[in-house]
């Protein structure tokens, strides 16, 4: 409730200043309207969804990941010299053209009652409408206040998010697997708050947020890019809906070419991390399980294999279910067959069963630099204008979910860390041909991949239990884009490596043939290997030709 | 009716004469002495150099218009793109008397710091302006009697909109080689400079080692709204500007490199940064320059305001009728036309500029390049005027403005051209201004555009 009087207050004292000052003002409005599908390229499912579990004699054949359709609108005034107004609404509609997964819920989630995400959103099962901005801009000489929902977009990586940390991912609208480029920017949760900056001396700029907590978004069960087994039921806890996160940052500029940014942050980490939940009433009650004939897990292999594609411990998943030690199998082989014949045992006598899981979240301090470099070599070298930039955060006691799903999380220390390279160079003196873009970028996580995901759950399979790697996750990135004459048309391709066996490459072109028209048509292709311990693989289904067309107004 | 004391090639000779030495401007008098006693130009140069009549031998006279028909008579005064544009795409050309009062070339407190200034200005060591005392320059032209190209060069750069401060509310047009309308752009272009101030200057204190801050955004329509670029010049013109961009799809500010200035920065459009004001690098990045001509221009710098309720005006020519603004041009005496190399810049696609300057304000009125083979590849025509028309005056302050009214950008090549032209107000309630007081805060830090694109 006080979260609701809290967001009623700002809402209500935003919109009546905006009122007040509206009559004065001209009114923007601008938006667009967008189709946006993906198509699958190959037979490969999602095989966290029940009708692609091959355990259950299912075997799905979808033609589409994705049909949708968008619109946005956005709307600014300016209100006097010093504010601005600025609101824009965003409706998404998922047709649920998915042979295998009709009737699903794609967008609710009761994180804030109802079936709302967010705040400031409504959604059905099929629909969504939220306001992604609605706040009120004052800028006076050096000071710069912005009050009301807002995203906040620090770091500048493509895929990495080392000091991007304010906000959350929305999954719901094509999980990570819009363009590259885009760098989340549609993803990231917006959330209320107030974000001020000062500059002093021209040369350092000092910034701080205060921000409600929103959680990240995970895609539905049954959804065509749920990742979350549908055999499992998440709990999400709404403990965190009163936190608020704050964050400071100060940049500055040295020397025309070197400018370096420190941040420290508090916040409910809105990912999240999951435990087992049990039941509280019932057969199986003190048991995190429930009967679910249809789509509980079957068998033990169902179990392993499926622990193992989750990155959790199938092993010691079954101590801690039973609400015993994690390692209480002992280690190895001999372990491996006592939780088998465990669960042979369980689902021999009780029958299928669904796993029940909670999802919490914790607060956690992050603390990070970053620095960008413009070389300044001869003309025409490769140093030329080559822009460096470095990014590290440092998370002390980060908590992670528990490959065995304890209830008990791993708290551990992160060094998240990022080295990019940036370059225009252009590659043929005609005059109409811009000079193409090259990003490469390295990205390393020393105790998570780039999902969050222990890396103690990793390298597990149907015949034993997580092996985890070590040495940390390691990614490299090389993004191209190439502008055509008048910019009329850019290619790009964009690839994330995985060291452990991933590849995601997204070649697309995009077309903006008027102002009124924009078209980008791209793939998505996904390699990995099948050995549980990268990053791809648990999208590797989703080989896909994606087209987005919009008309803008 | 003045006394035709010269024959009709003395002029002719006289530049032709000038070109080859390099030499100051006006034909029977020195041009900027004249100015400076009386403010006006007429004693210097003869009368085919002041009536477009005489000029023309009665062909073309005030109040005609240039056209297909007519546009032999004046070819010679047209750049070659403009000529074709006339010739081949139905663009009219209204021809206004000449300007001879030289104070509706200027605003007002520019010509005043160039006559106050006049002869303070040198090169240092490392081809940069200063004053006699070695300081950066101190307002209005530096060299208001350009002889070399790097002077008249350094008129151009030093001060660009020739106000401390400029907002310009823009609106552009993109034309396709159809004619049809394919893109149209409001942005805002606002200027802030450092130095050479002409009201609480010459420096602003703490930014002496700047010359100008220089941002651009884009306002219209929504997938291009938010698109921010912040230039930072050194006063140092052998340095490559800092130049930092927010595009929304990023949703944050990032390092560009500083010399990829010669692309669209949206598409469809065909200007560049380098294109601003035919000056739009620092003038030590471009090199090789060289007087190839003086001589009589017909250029669009005065008579073009005209008082439309947001600044806007008529549009004609082109297989759709709307490929070109009406424009006002005048007979202009005398220019100097220069080419330059974009020396620091060897994969630049342009391989020279060649820039047409009045020699009465200093101010460019056609510009050229031309691409890697040698072919003419863009031309950047603008048009200037005091801002006072029969339905009255805007001011830049206490006097009337003086300011760009439209440009026309042709890449010949591809047959496109963006058409666009200082409003009163574009999409976002941004208003054209001069002079207003800094804006440095508002719209020329990191922090402002990540505000702006937001």
């Amino acid at each position: 409730m006080r979260k609701n009087r809290i967001l009623a207050l700002i809402t209500g004292m935003m919109t009546a200043l905006v009122c007040q000052q509206v009559q004065a003002a001209d009114i923007d409005i601008s938006g667009f309207v967008r189709q946006e599908m993906a198509a699958k390229v190959t037979s490969k499912e999602n095989r966290n969804n029940e009708q692609e579990n091959k355990y259950h004699g299912n075997d799905a054949s979808n033609l589409l990941n994705l049909f949708a359709t968008r619109l946005e609108i956005d709307a600014s005034a300016k209100l006097n010299e010093n504010l601005t107004a600025r609101a824009k609404l965003r409706g998404f509609a998922d047709w649920g053209l998915y042979k295998d997964a009709s009737g699903r819920d794609f967008f609710g989630a009761p994180t804030f009652g109802g079936n709302r995400a967010n705040r400031l959103e409504e959604s059905g099962d099929q629909y969504m409408v939220d306001l992604p901005s609605f706040y009120l801009d004052f800028n006076k000489g050096p000071l710069w206040i912005r009050a009301g929902n807002q995203q906040i977009a620090w770091g500048e990586a493509i895929f990495f998010r080392v000091l991007d940390v304010p906000n959350g991912l929305d999954l719901r609208r094509h999980f990570i697997l819009d363009p590259a480029a885009e760098e989340y920017s549609d993803k990231r949760v917006a959330s209320p708050g107030v974000r001020a900056s000062l500059r002093v001396l021209d040369q350092f700029e000092f910034e701080g947020f205060a921000q409600m907590f929103s959680p990240s978004v995970l895609p539905n069960p049954g959804t065509p890019y749920n990742f979350i087994p549908d055999q499992f039921t998440v709990h999400t806890s709404e403990d965190a809906n009163d936190d608020w996160n704050f964050g400071g940052r100060v940049q500055a500029q040295f020397w025309d070419n070197l400018s370096v940014q420190a941040i420290a942050v508090h916040r409910t980490n809105p990912d999240g991390v999951f435990r087992w939940r049990n039941e509280t009433a019932g057969p199986l009650a003190g048991l995190p399980f429930s009967f679910d004939a249809s789509e509980g897990v079957r068998s033990s292999g169902e179990w392993f294999k499926y622990a193992a594609t989750t990155r959790l411990d199938g092993v010691n998943g079954v101590c801690t279910a039973l609400n015993l030690a994690s390692g209480c199998f002992g280690t190895g082989p001999a372990a491996y067959a006592t939780a088998q014949a465990t669960l042979d045992a369980t689902f021999g006598g009780l029958g299928p069963l669904r796993g029940h899981i909670e999802r919490v979240f914790k607060q956690e301090n992050i603390f990070g630099v970053g620095a960008n470099y413009v070389f300044s070599g001869e003309p025409d070298t490769l140093f030329d204008q080559l822009v460096m930039r470095g990014e590290v955060a440092y998370t002390p006691d980060k908590t992670f979910t528990s490959p065995s799903l304890d209830r008990a999380f791993l708290t551990e220390d992160e060094v998240t860390a990022s080295l990019v390279f940036e370059k225009y160079h252009r590659f043929t003196q005609s005059q109409s041909w811009p000079a193409t873009f090259i990003v490469a970028e390295y990205m390393y996580k020393s105790k998570s991949d780039l999902f969050g995901r222990h890396l103690d759950g990793m390298g597990g399979d149907v015949s034993y239990g997580a092996t985890g790697v070590e040495n940390g996750f390691h990614a490299v990135a090389l993004a191209l884009q190439q502008p055509f004459p008048n910019l009329v048309w850019r290619a790009d391709f964009t690839t994330l490596v995985d060291v452990r066996g991933g590849i995601l490459m997204q070649p697309g072109v995009k077309w903006r043939p008027n102002s009124q028209w924009t078209v980008d048509v791209y793939a998505n292709i996904v390699a990995a290997k099948q050995n549980n311990k990268n990053i791809m693989q648990t999208f590797d289904y989703a080989n896909e030709l994606s087209a987005r067309i919009a008309y803008q107004f | 009716m003045r006394i035709k004391k010269y024959d009709f090639d003395y002029s002719r000779r006289s530049f032709m004469g000038k070109a080859a030495i390099g030499a100051a401007a006006g034909v029977l008098a020195p041009l900027w002495s004249t100015i400076a006693k009386s403010g006006e130009i007429t004693k210097a140069y003869p009368e085919e150099l002041l009536h477009i009549e005489a000029y023309t031998k009665g062909a073309i006279k005030p109040g005609d218009i240039v056209t297909a028909d007519n546009v032999e008579a004046v070819k010679n005064l047209l750049d070659p793109i403009a000529y074709n544009q006339v010739k081949t795409m139905g663009r009219r050309i209204h021809i206004v008397e000449t300007t001879t009062d030289v104070t509706k070339l200027f605003p007002h407190e520019y010509l005043e710091a160039t006559l106050a200034n006049n002869g303070k200005a040198k090169f240092d060591a490392t081809g940069n302006v200063v004053t006699s005392d070695g300081k950066p320059w101190i307002g209005g032209n530096p060299f208001p009697n350009a002889q070399t190209g790097a002077e008249a060069f350094a008129n151009l750069t030093l001060s660009w909109g020739r106000h401390d401060q400029s907002v310009y509310a823009v609106r552009d047009w993109d034309i396709s080689p159809a004619g049809d309308l394919s893109y149209q752009y409001d942005f805002v272009w606002a200027e802030q400079n450092a130095v050479a101030l002409l009201k609480d200057g010459p420096y602003w204190a703490g930014h002496e080692d700047k010359l100008r801050y220089q941002s651009v955004w884009f306002t219209a329509p929504n997938d291009t709204k938010g698109t921010s670029f912040l230039n930072i010049w050194p006063y140092d013109q052998t340095q490559f500007p800092e130049l930092y961009g927010y595009l929304p799809a990023f949703k944050r500010v990032r390092n560009f490199p500083t010399n990829q200035r010669f692309e669209p920065l949206v598409p469809g459009i065909t200007i560049f940064l380098s294109d601003a004001w035919a000056a739009g690098d620092p003038f030590l990045t471009w090199g090789n320059y060289k007087i190839i001509d003086r001589k009589p221009m017909l250029g669009a710098v005065s008579g073009n305001f005209l008082n439309d309720p947001n600044w806007s005006r008529p549009v004609h020519g082109g297989q759709k009728g709307q490929t070109f603004f009406d424009t006002y041009m005048e007979l202009i005496p005398e220019t100097i036309v220069i080419e330059a190399e974009p020396v620091k810049y060897p994969r630049a696609p342009v391989s020279k500029k060649r820039v047409a300057i009045d020699t009465r304000n200093m101010m460019f009125v056609s510009y050229m390049t031309f691409d890697r083979r040698g072919e003419v590849w863009k031309s950047f025509e603008p048009a200037f005027s005091q801002y006072s028309g029969p339905a009255g005056t805007v001011n830049d302050g206490s006097h009337p403005a003086w300011s760009w009214t439209h440009v026309h950008s042709h890449d010949i090549q591809t047959n496109r051209i963006s058409r666009f032209i200082q409003a009163k107000e574009v999409t976002g309630g941004y208003k054209s201004a001069w002079n207003m007081g800094s804006v440095y805060d508002e719209y020329m830090t990191i922090q402002a555009i990540r505000r702006l694109g937001d």
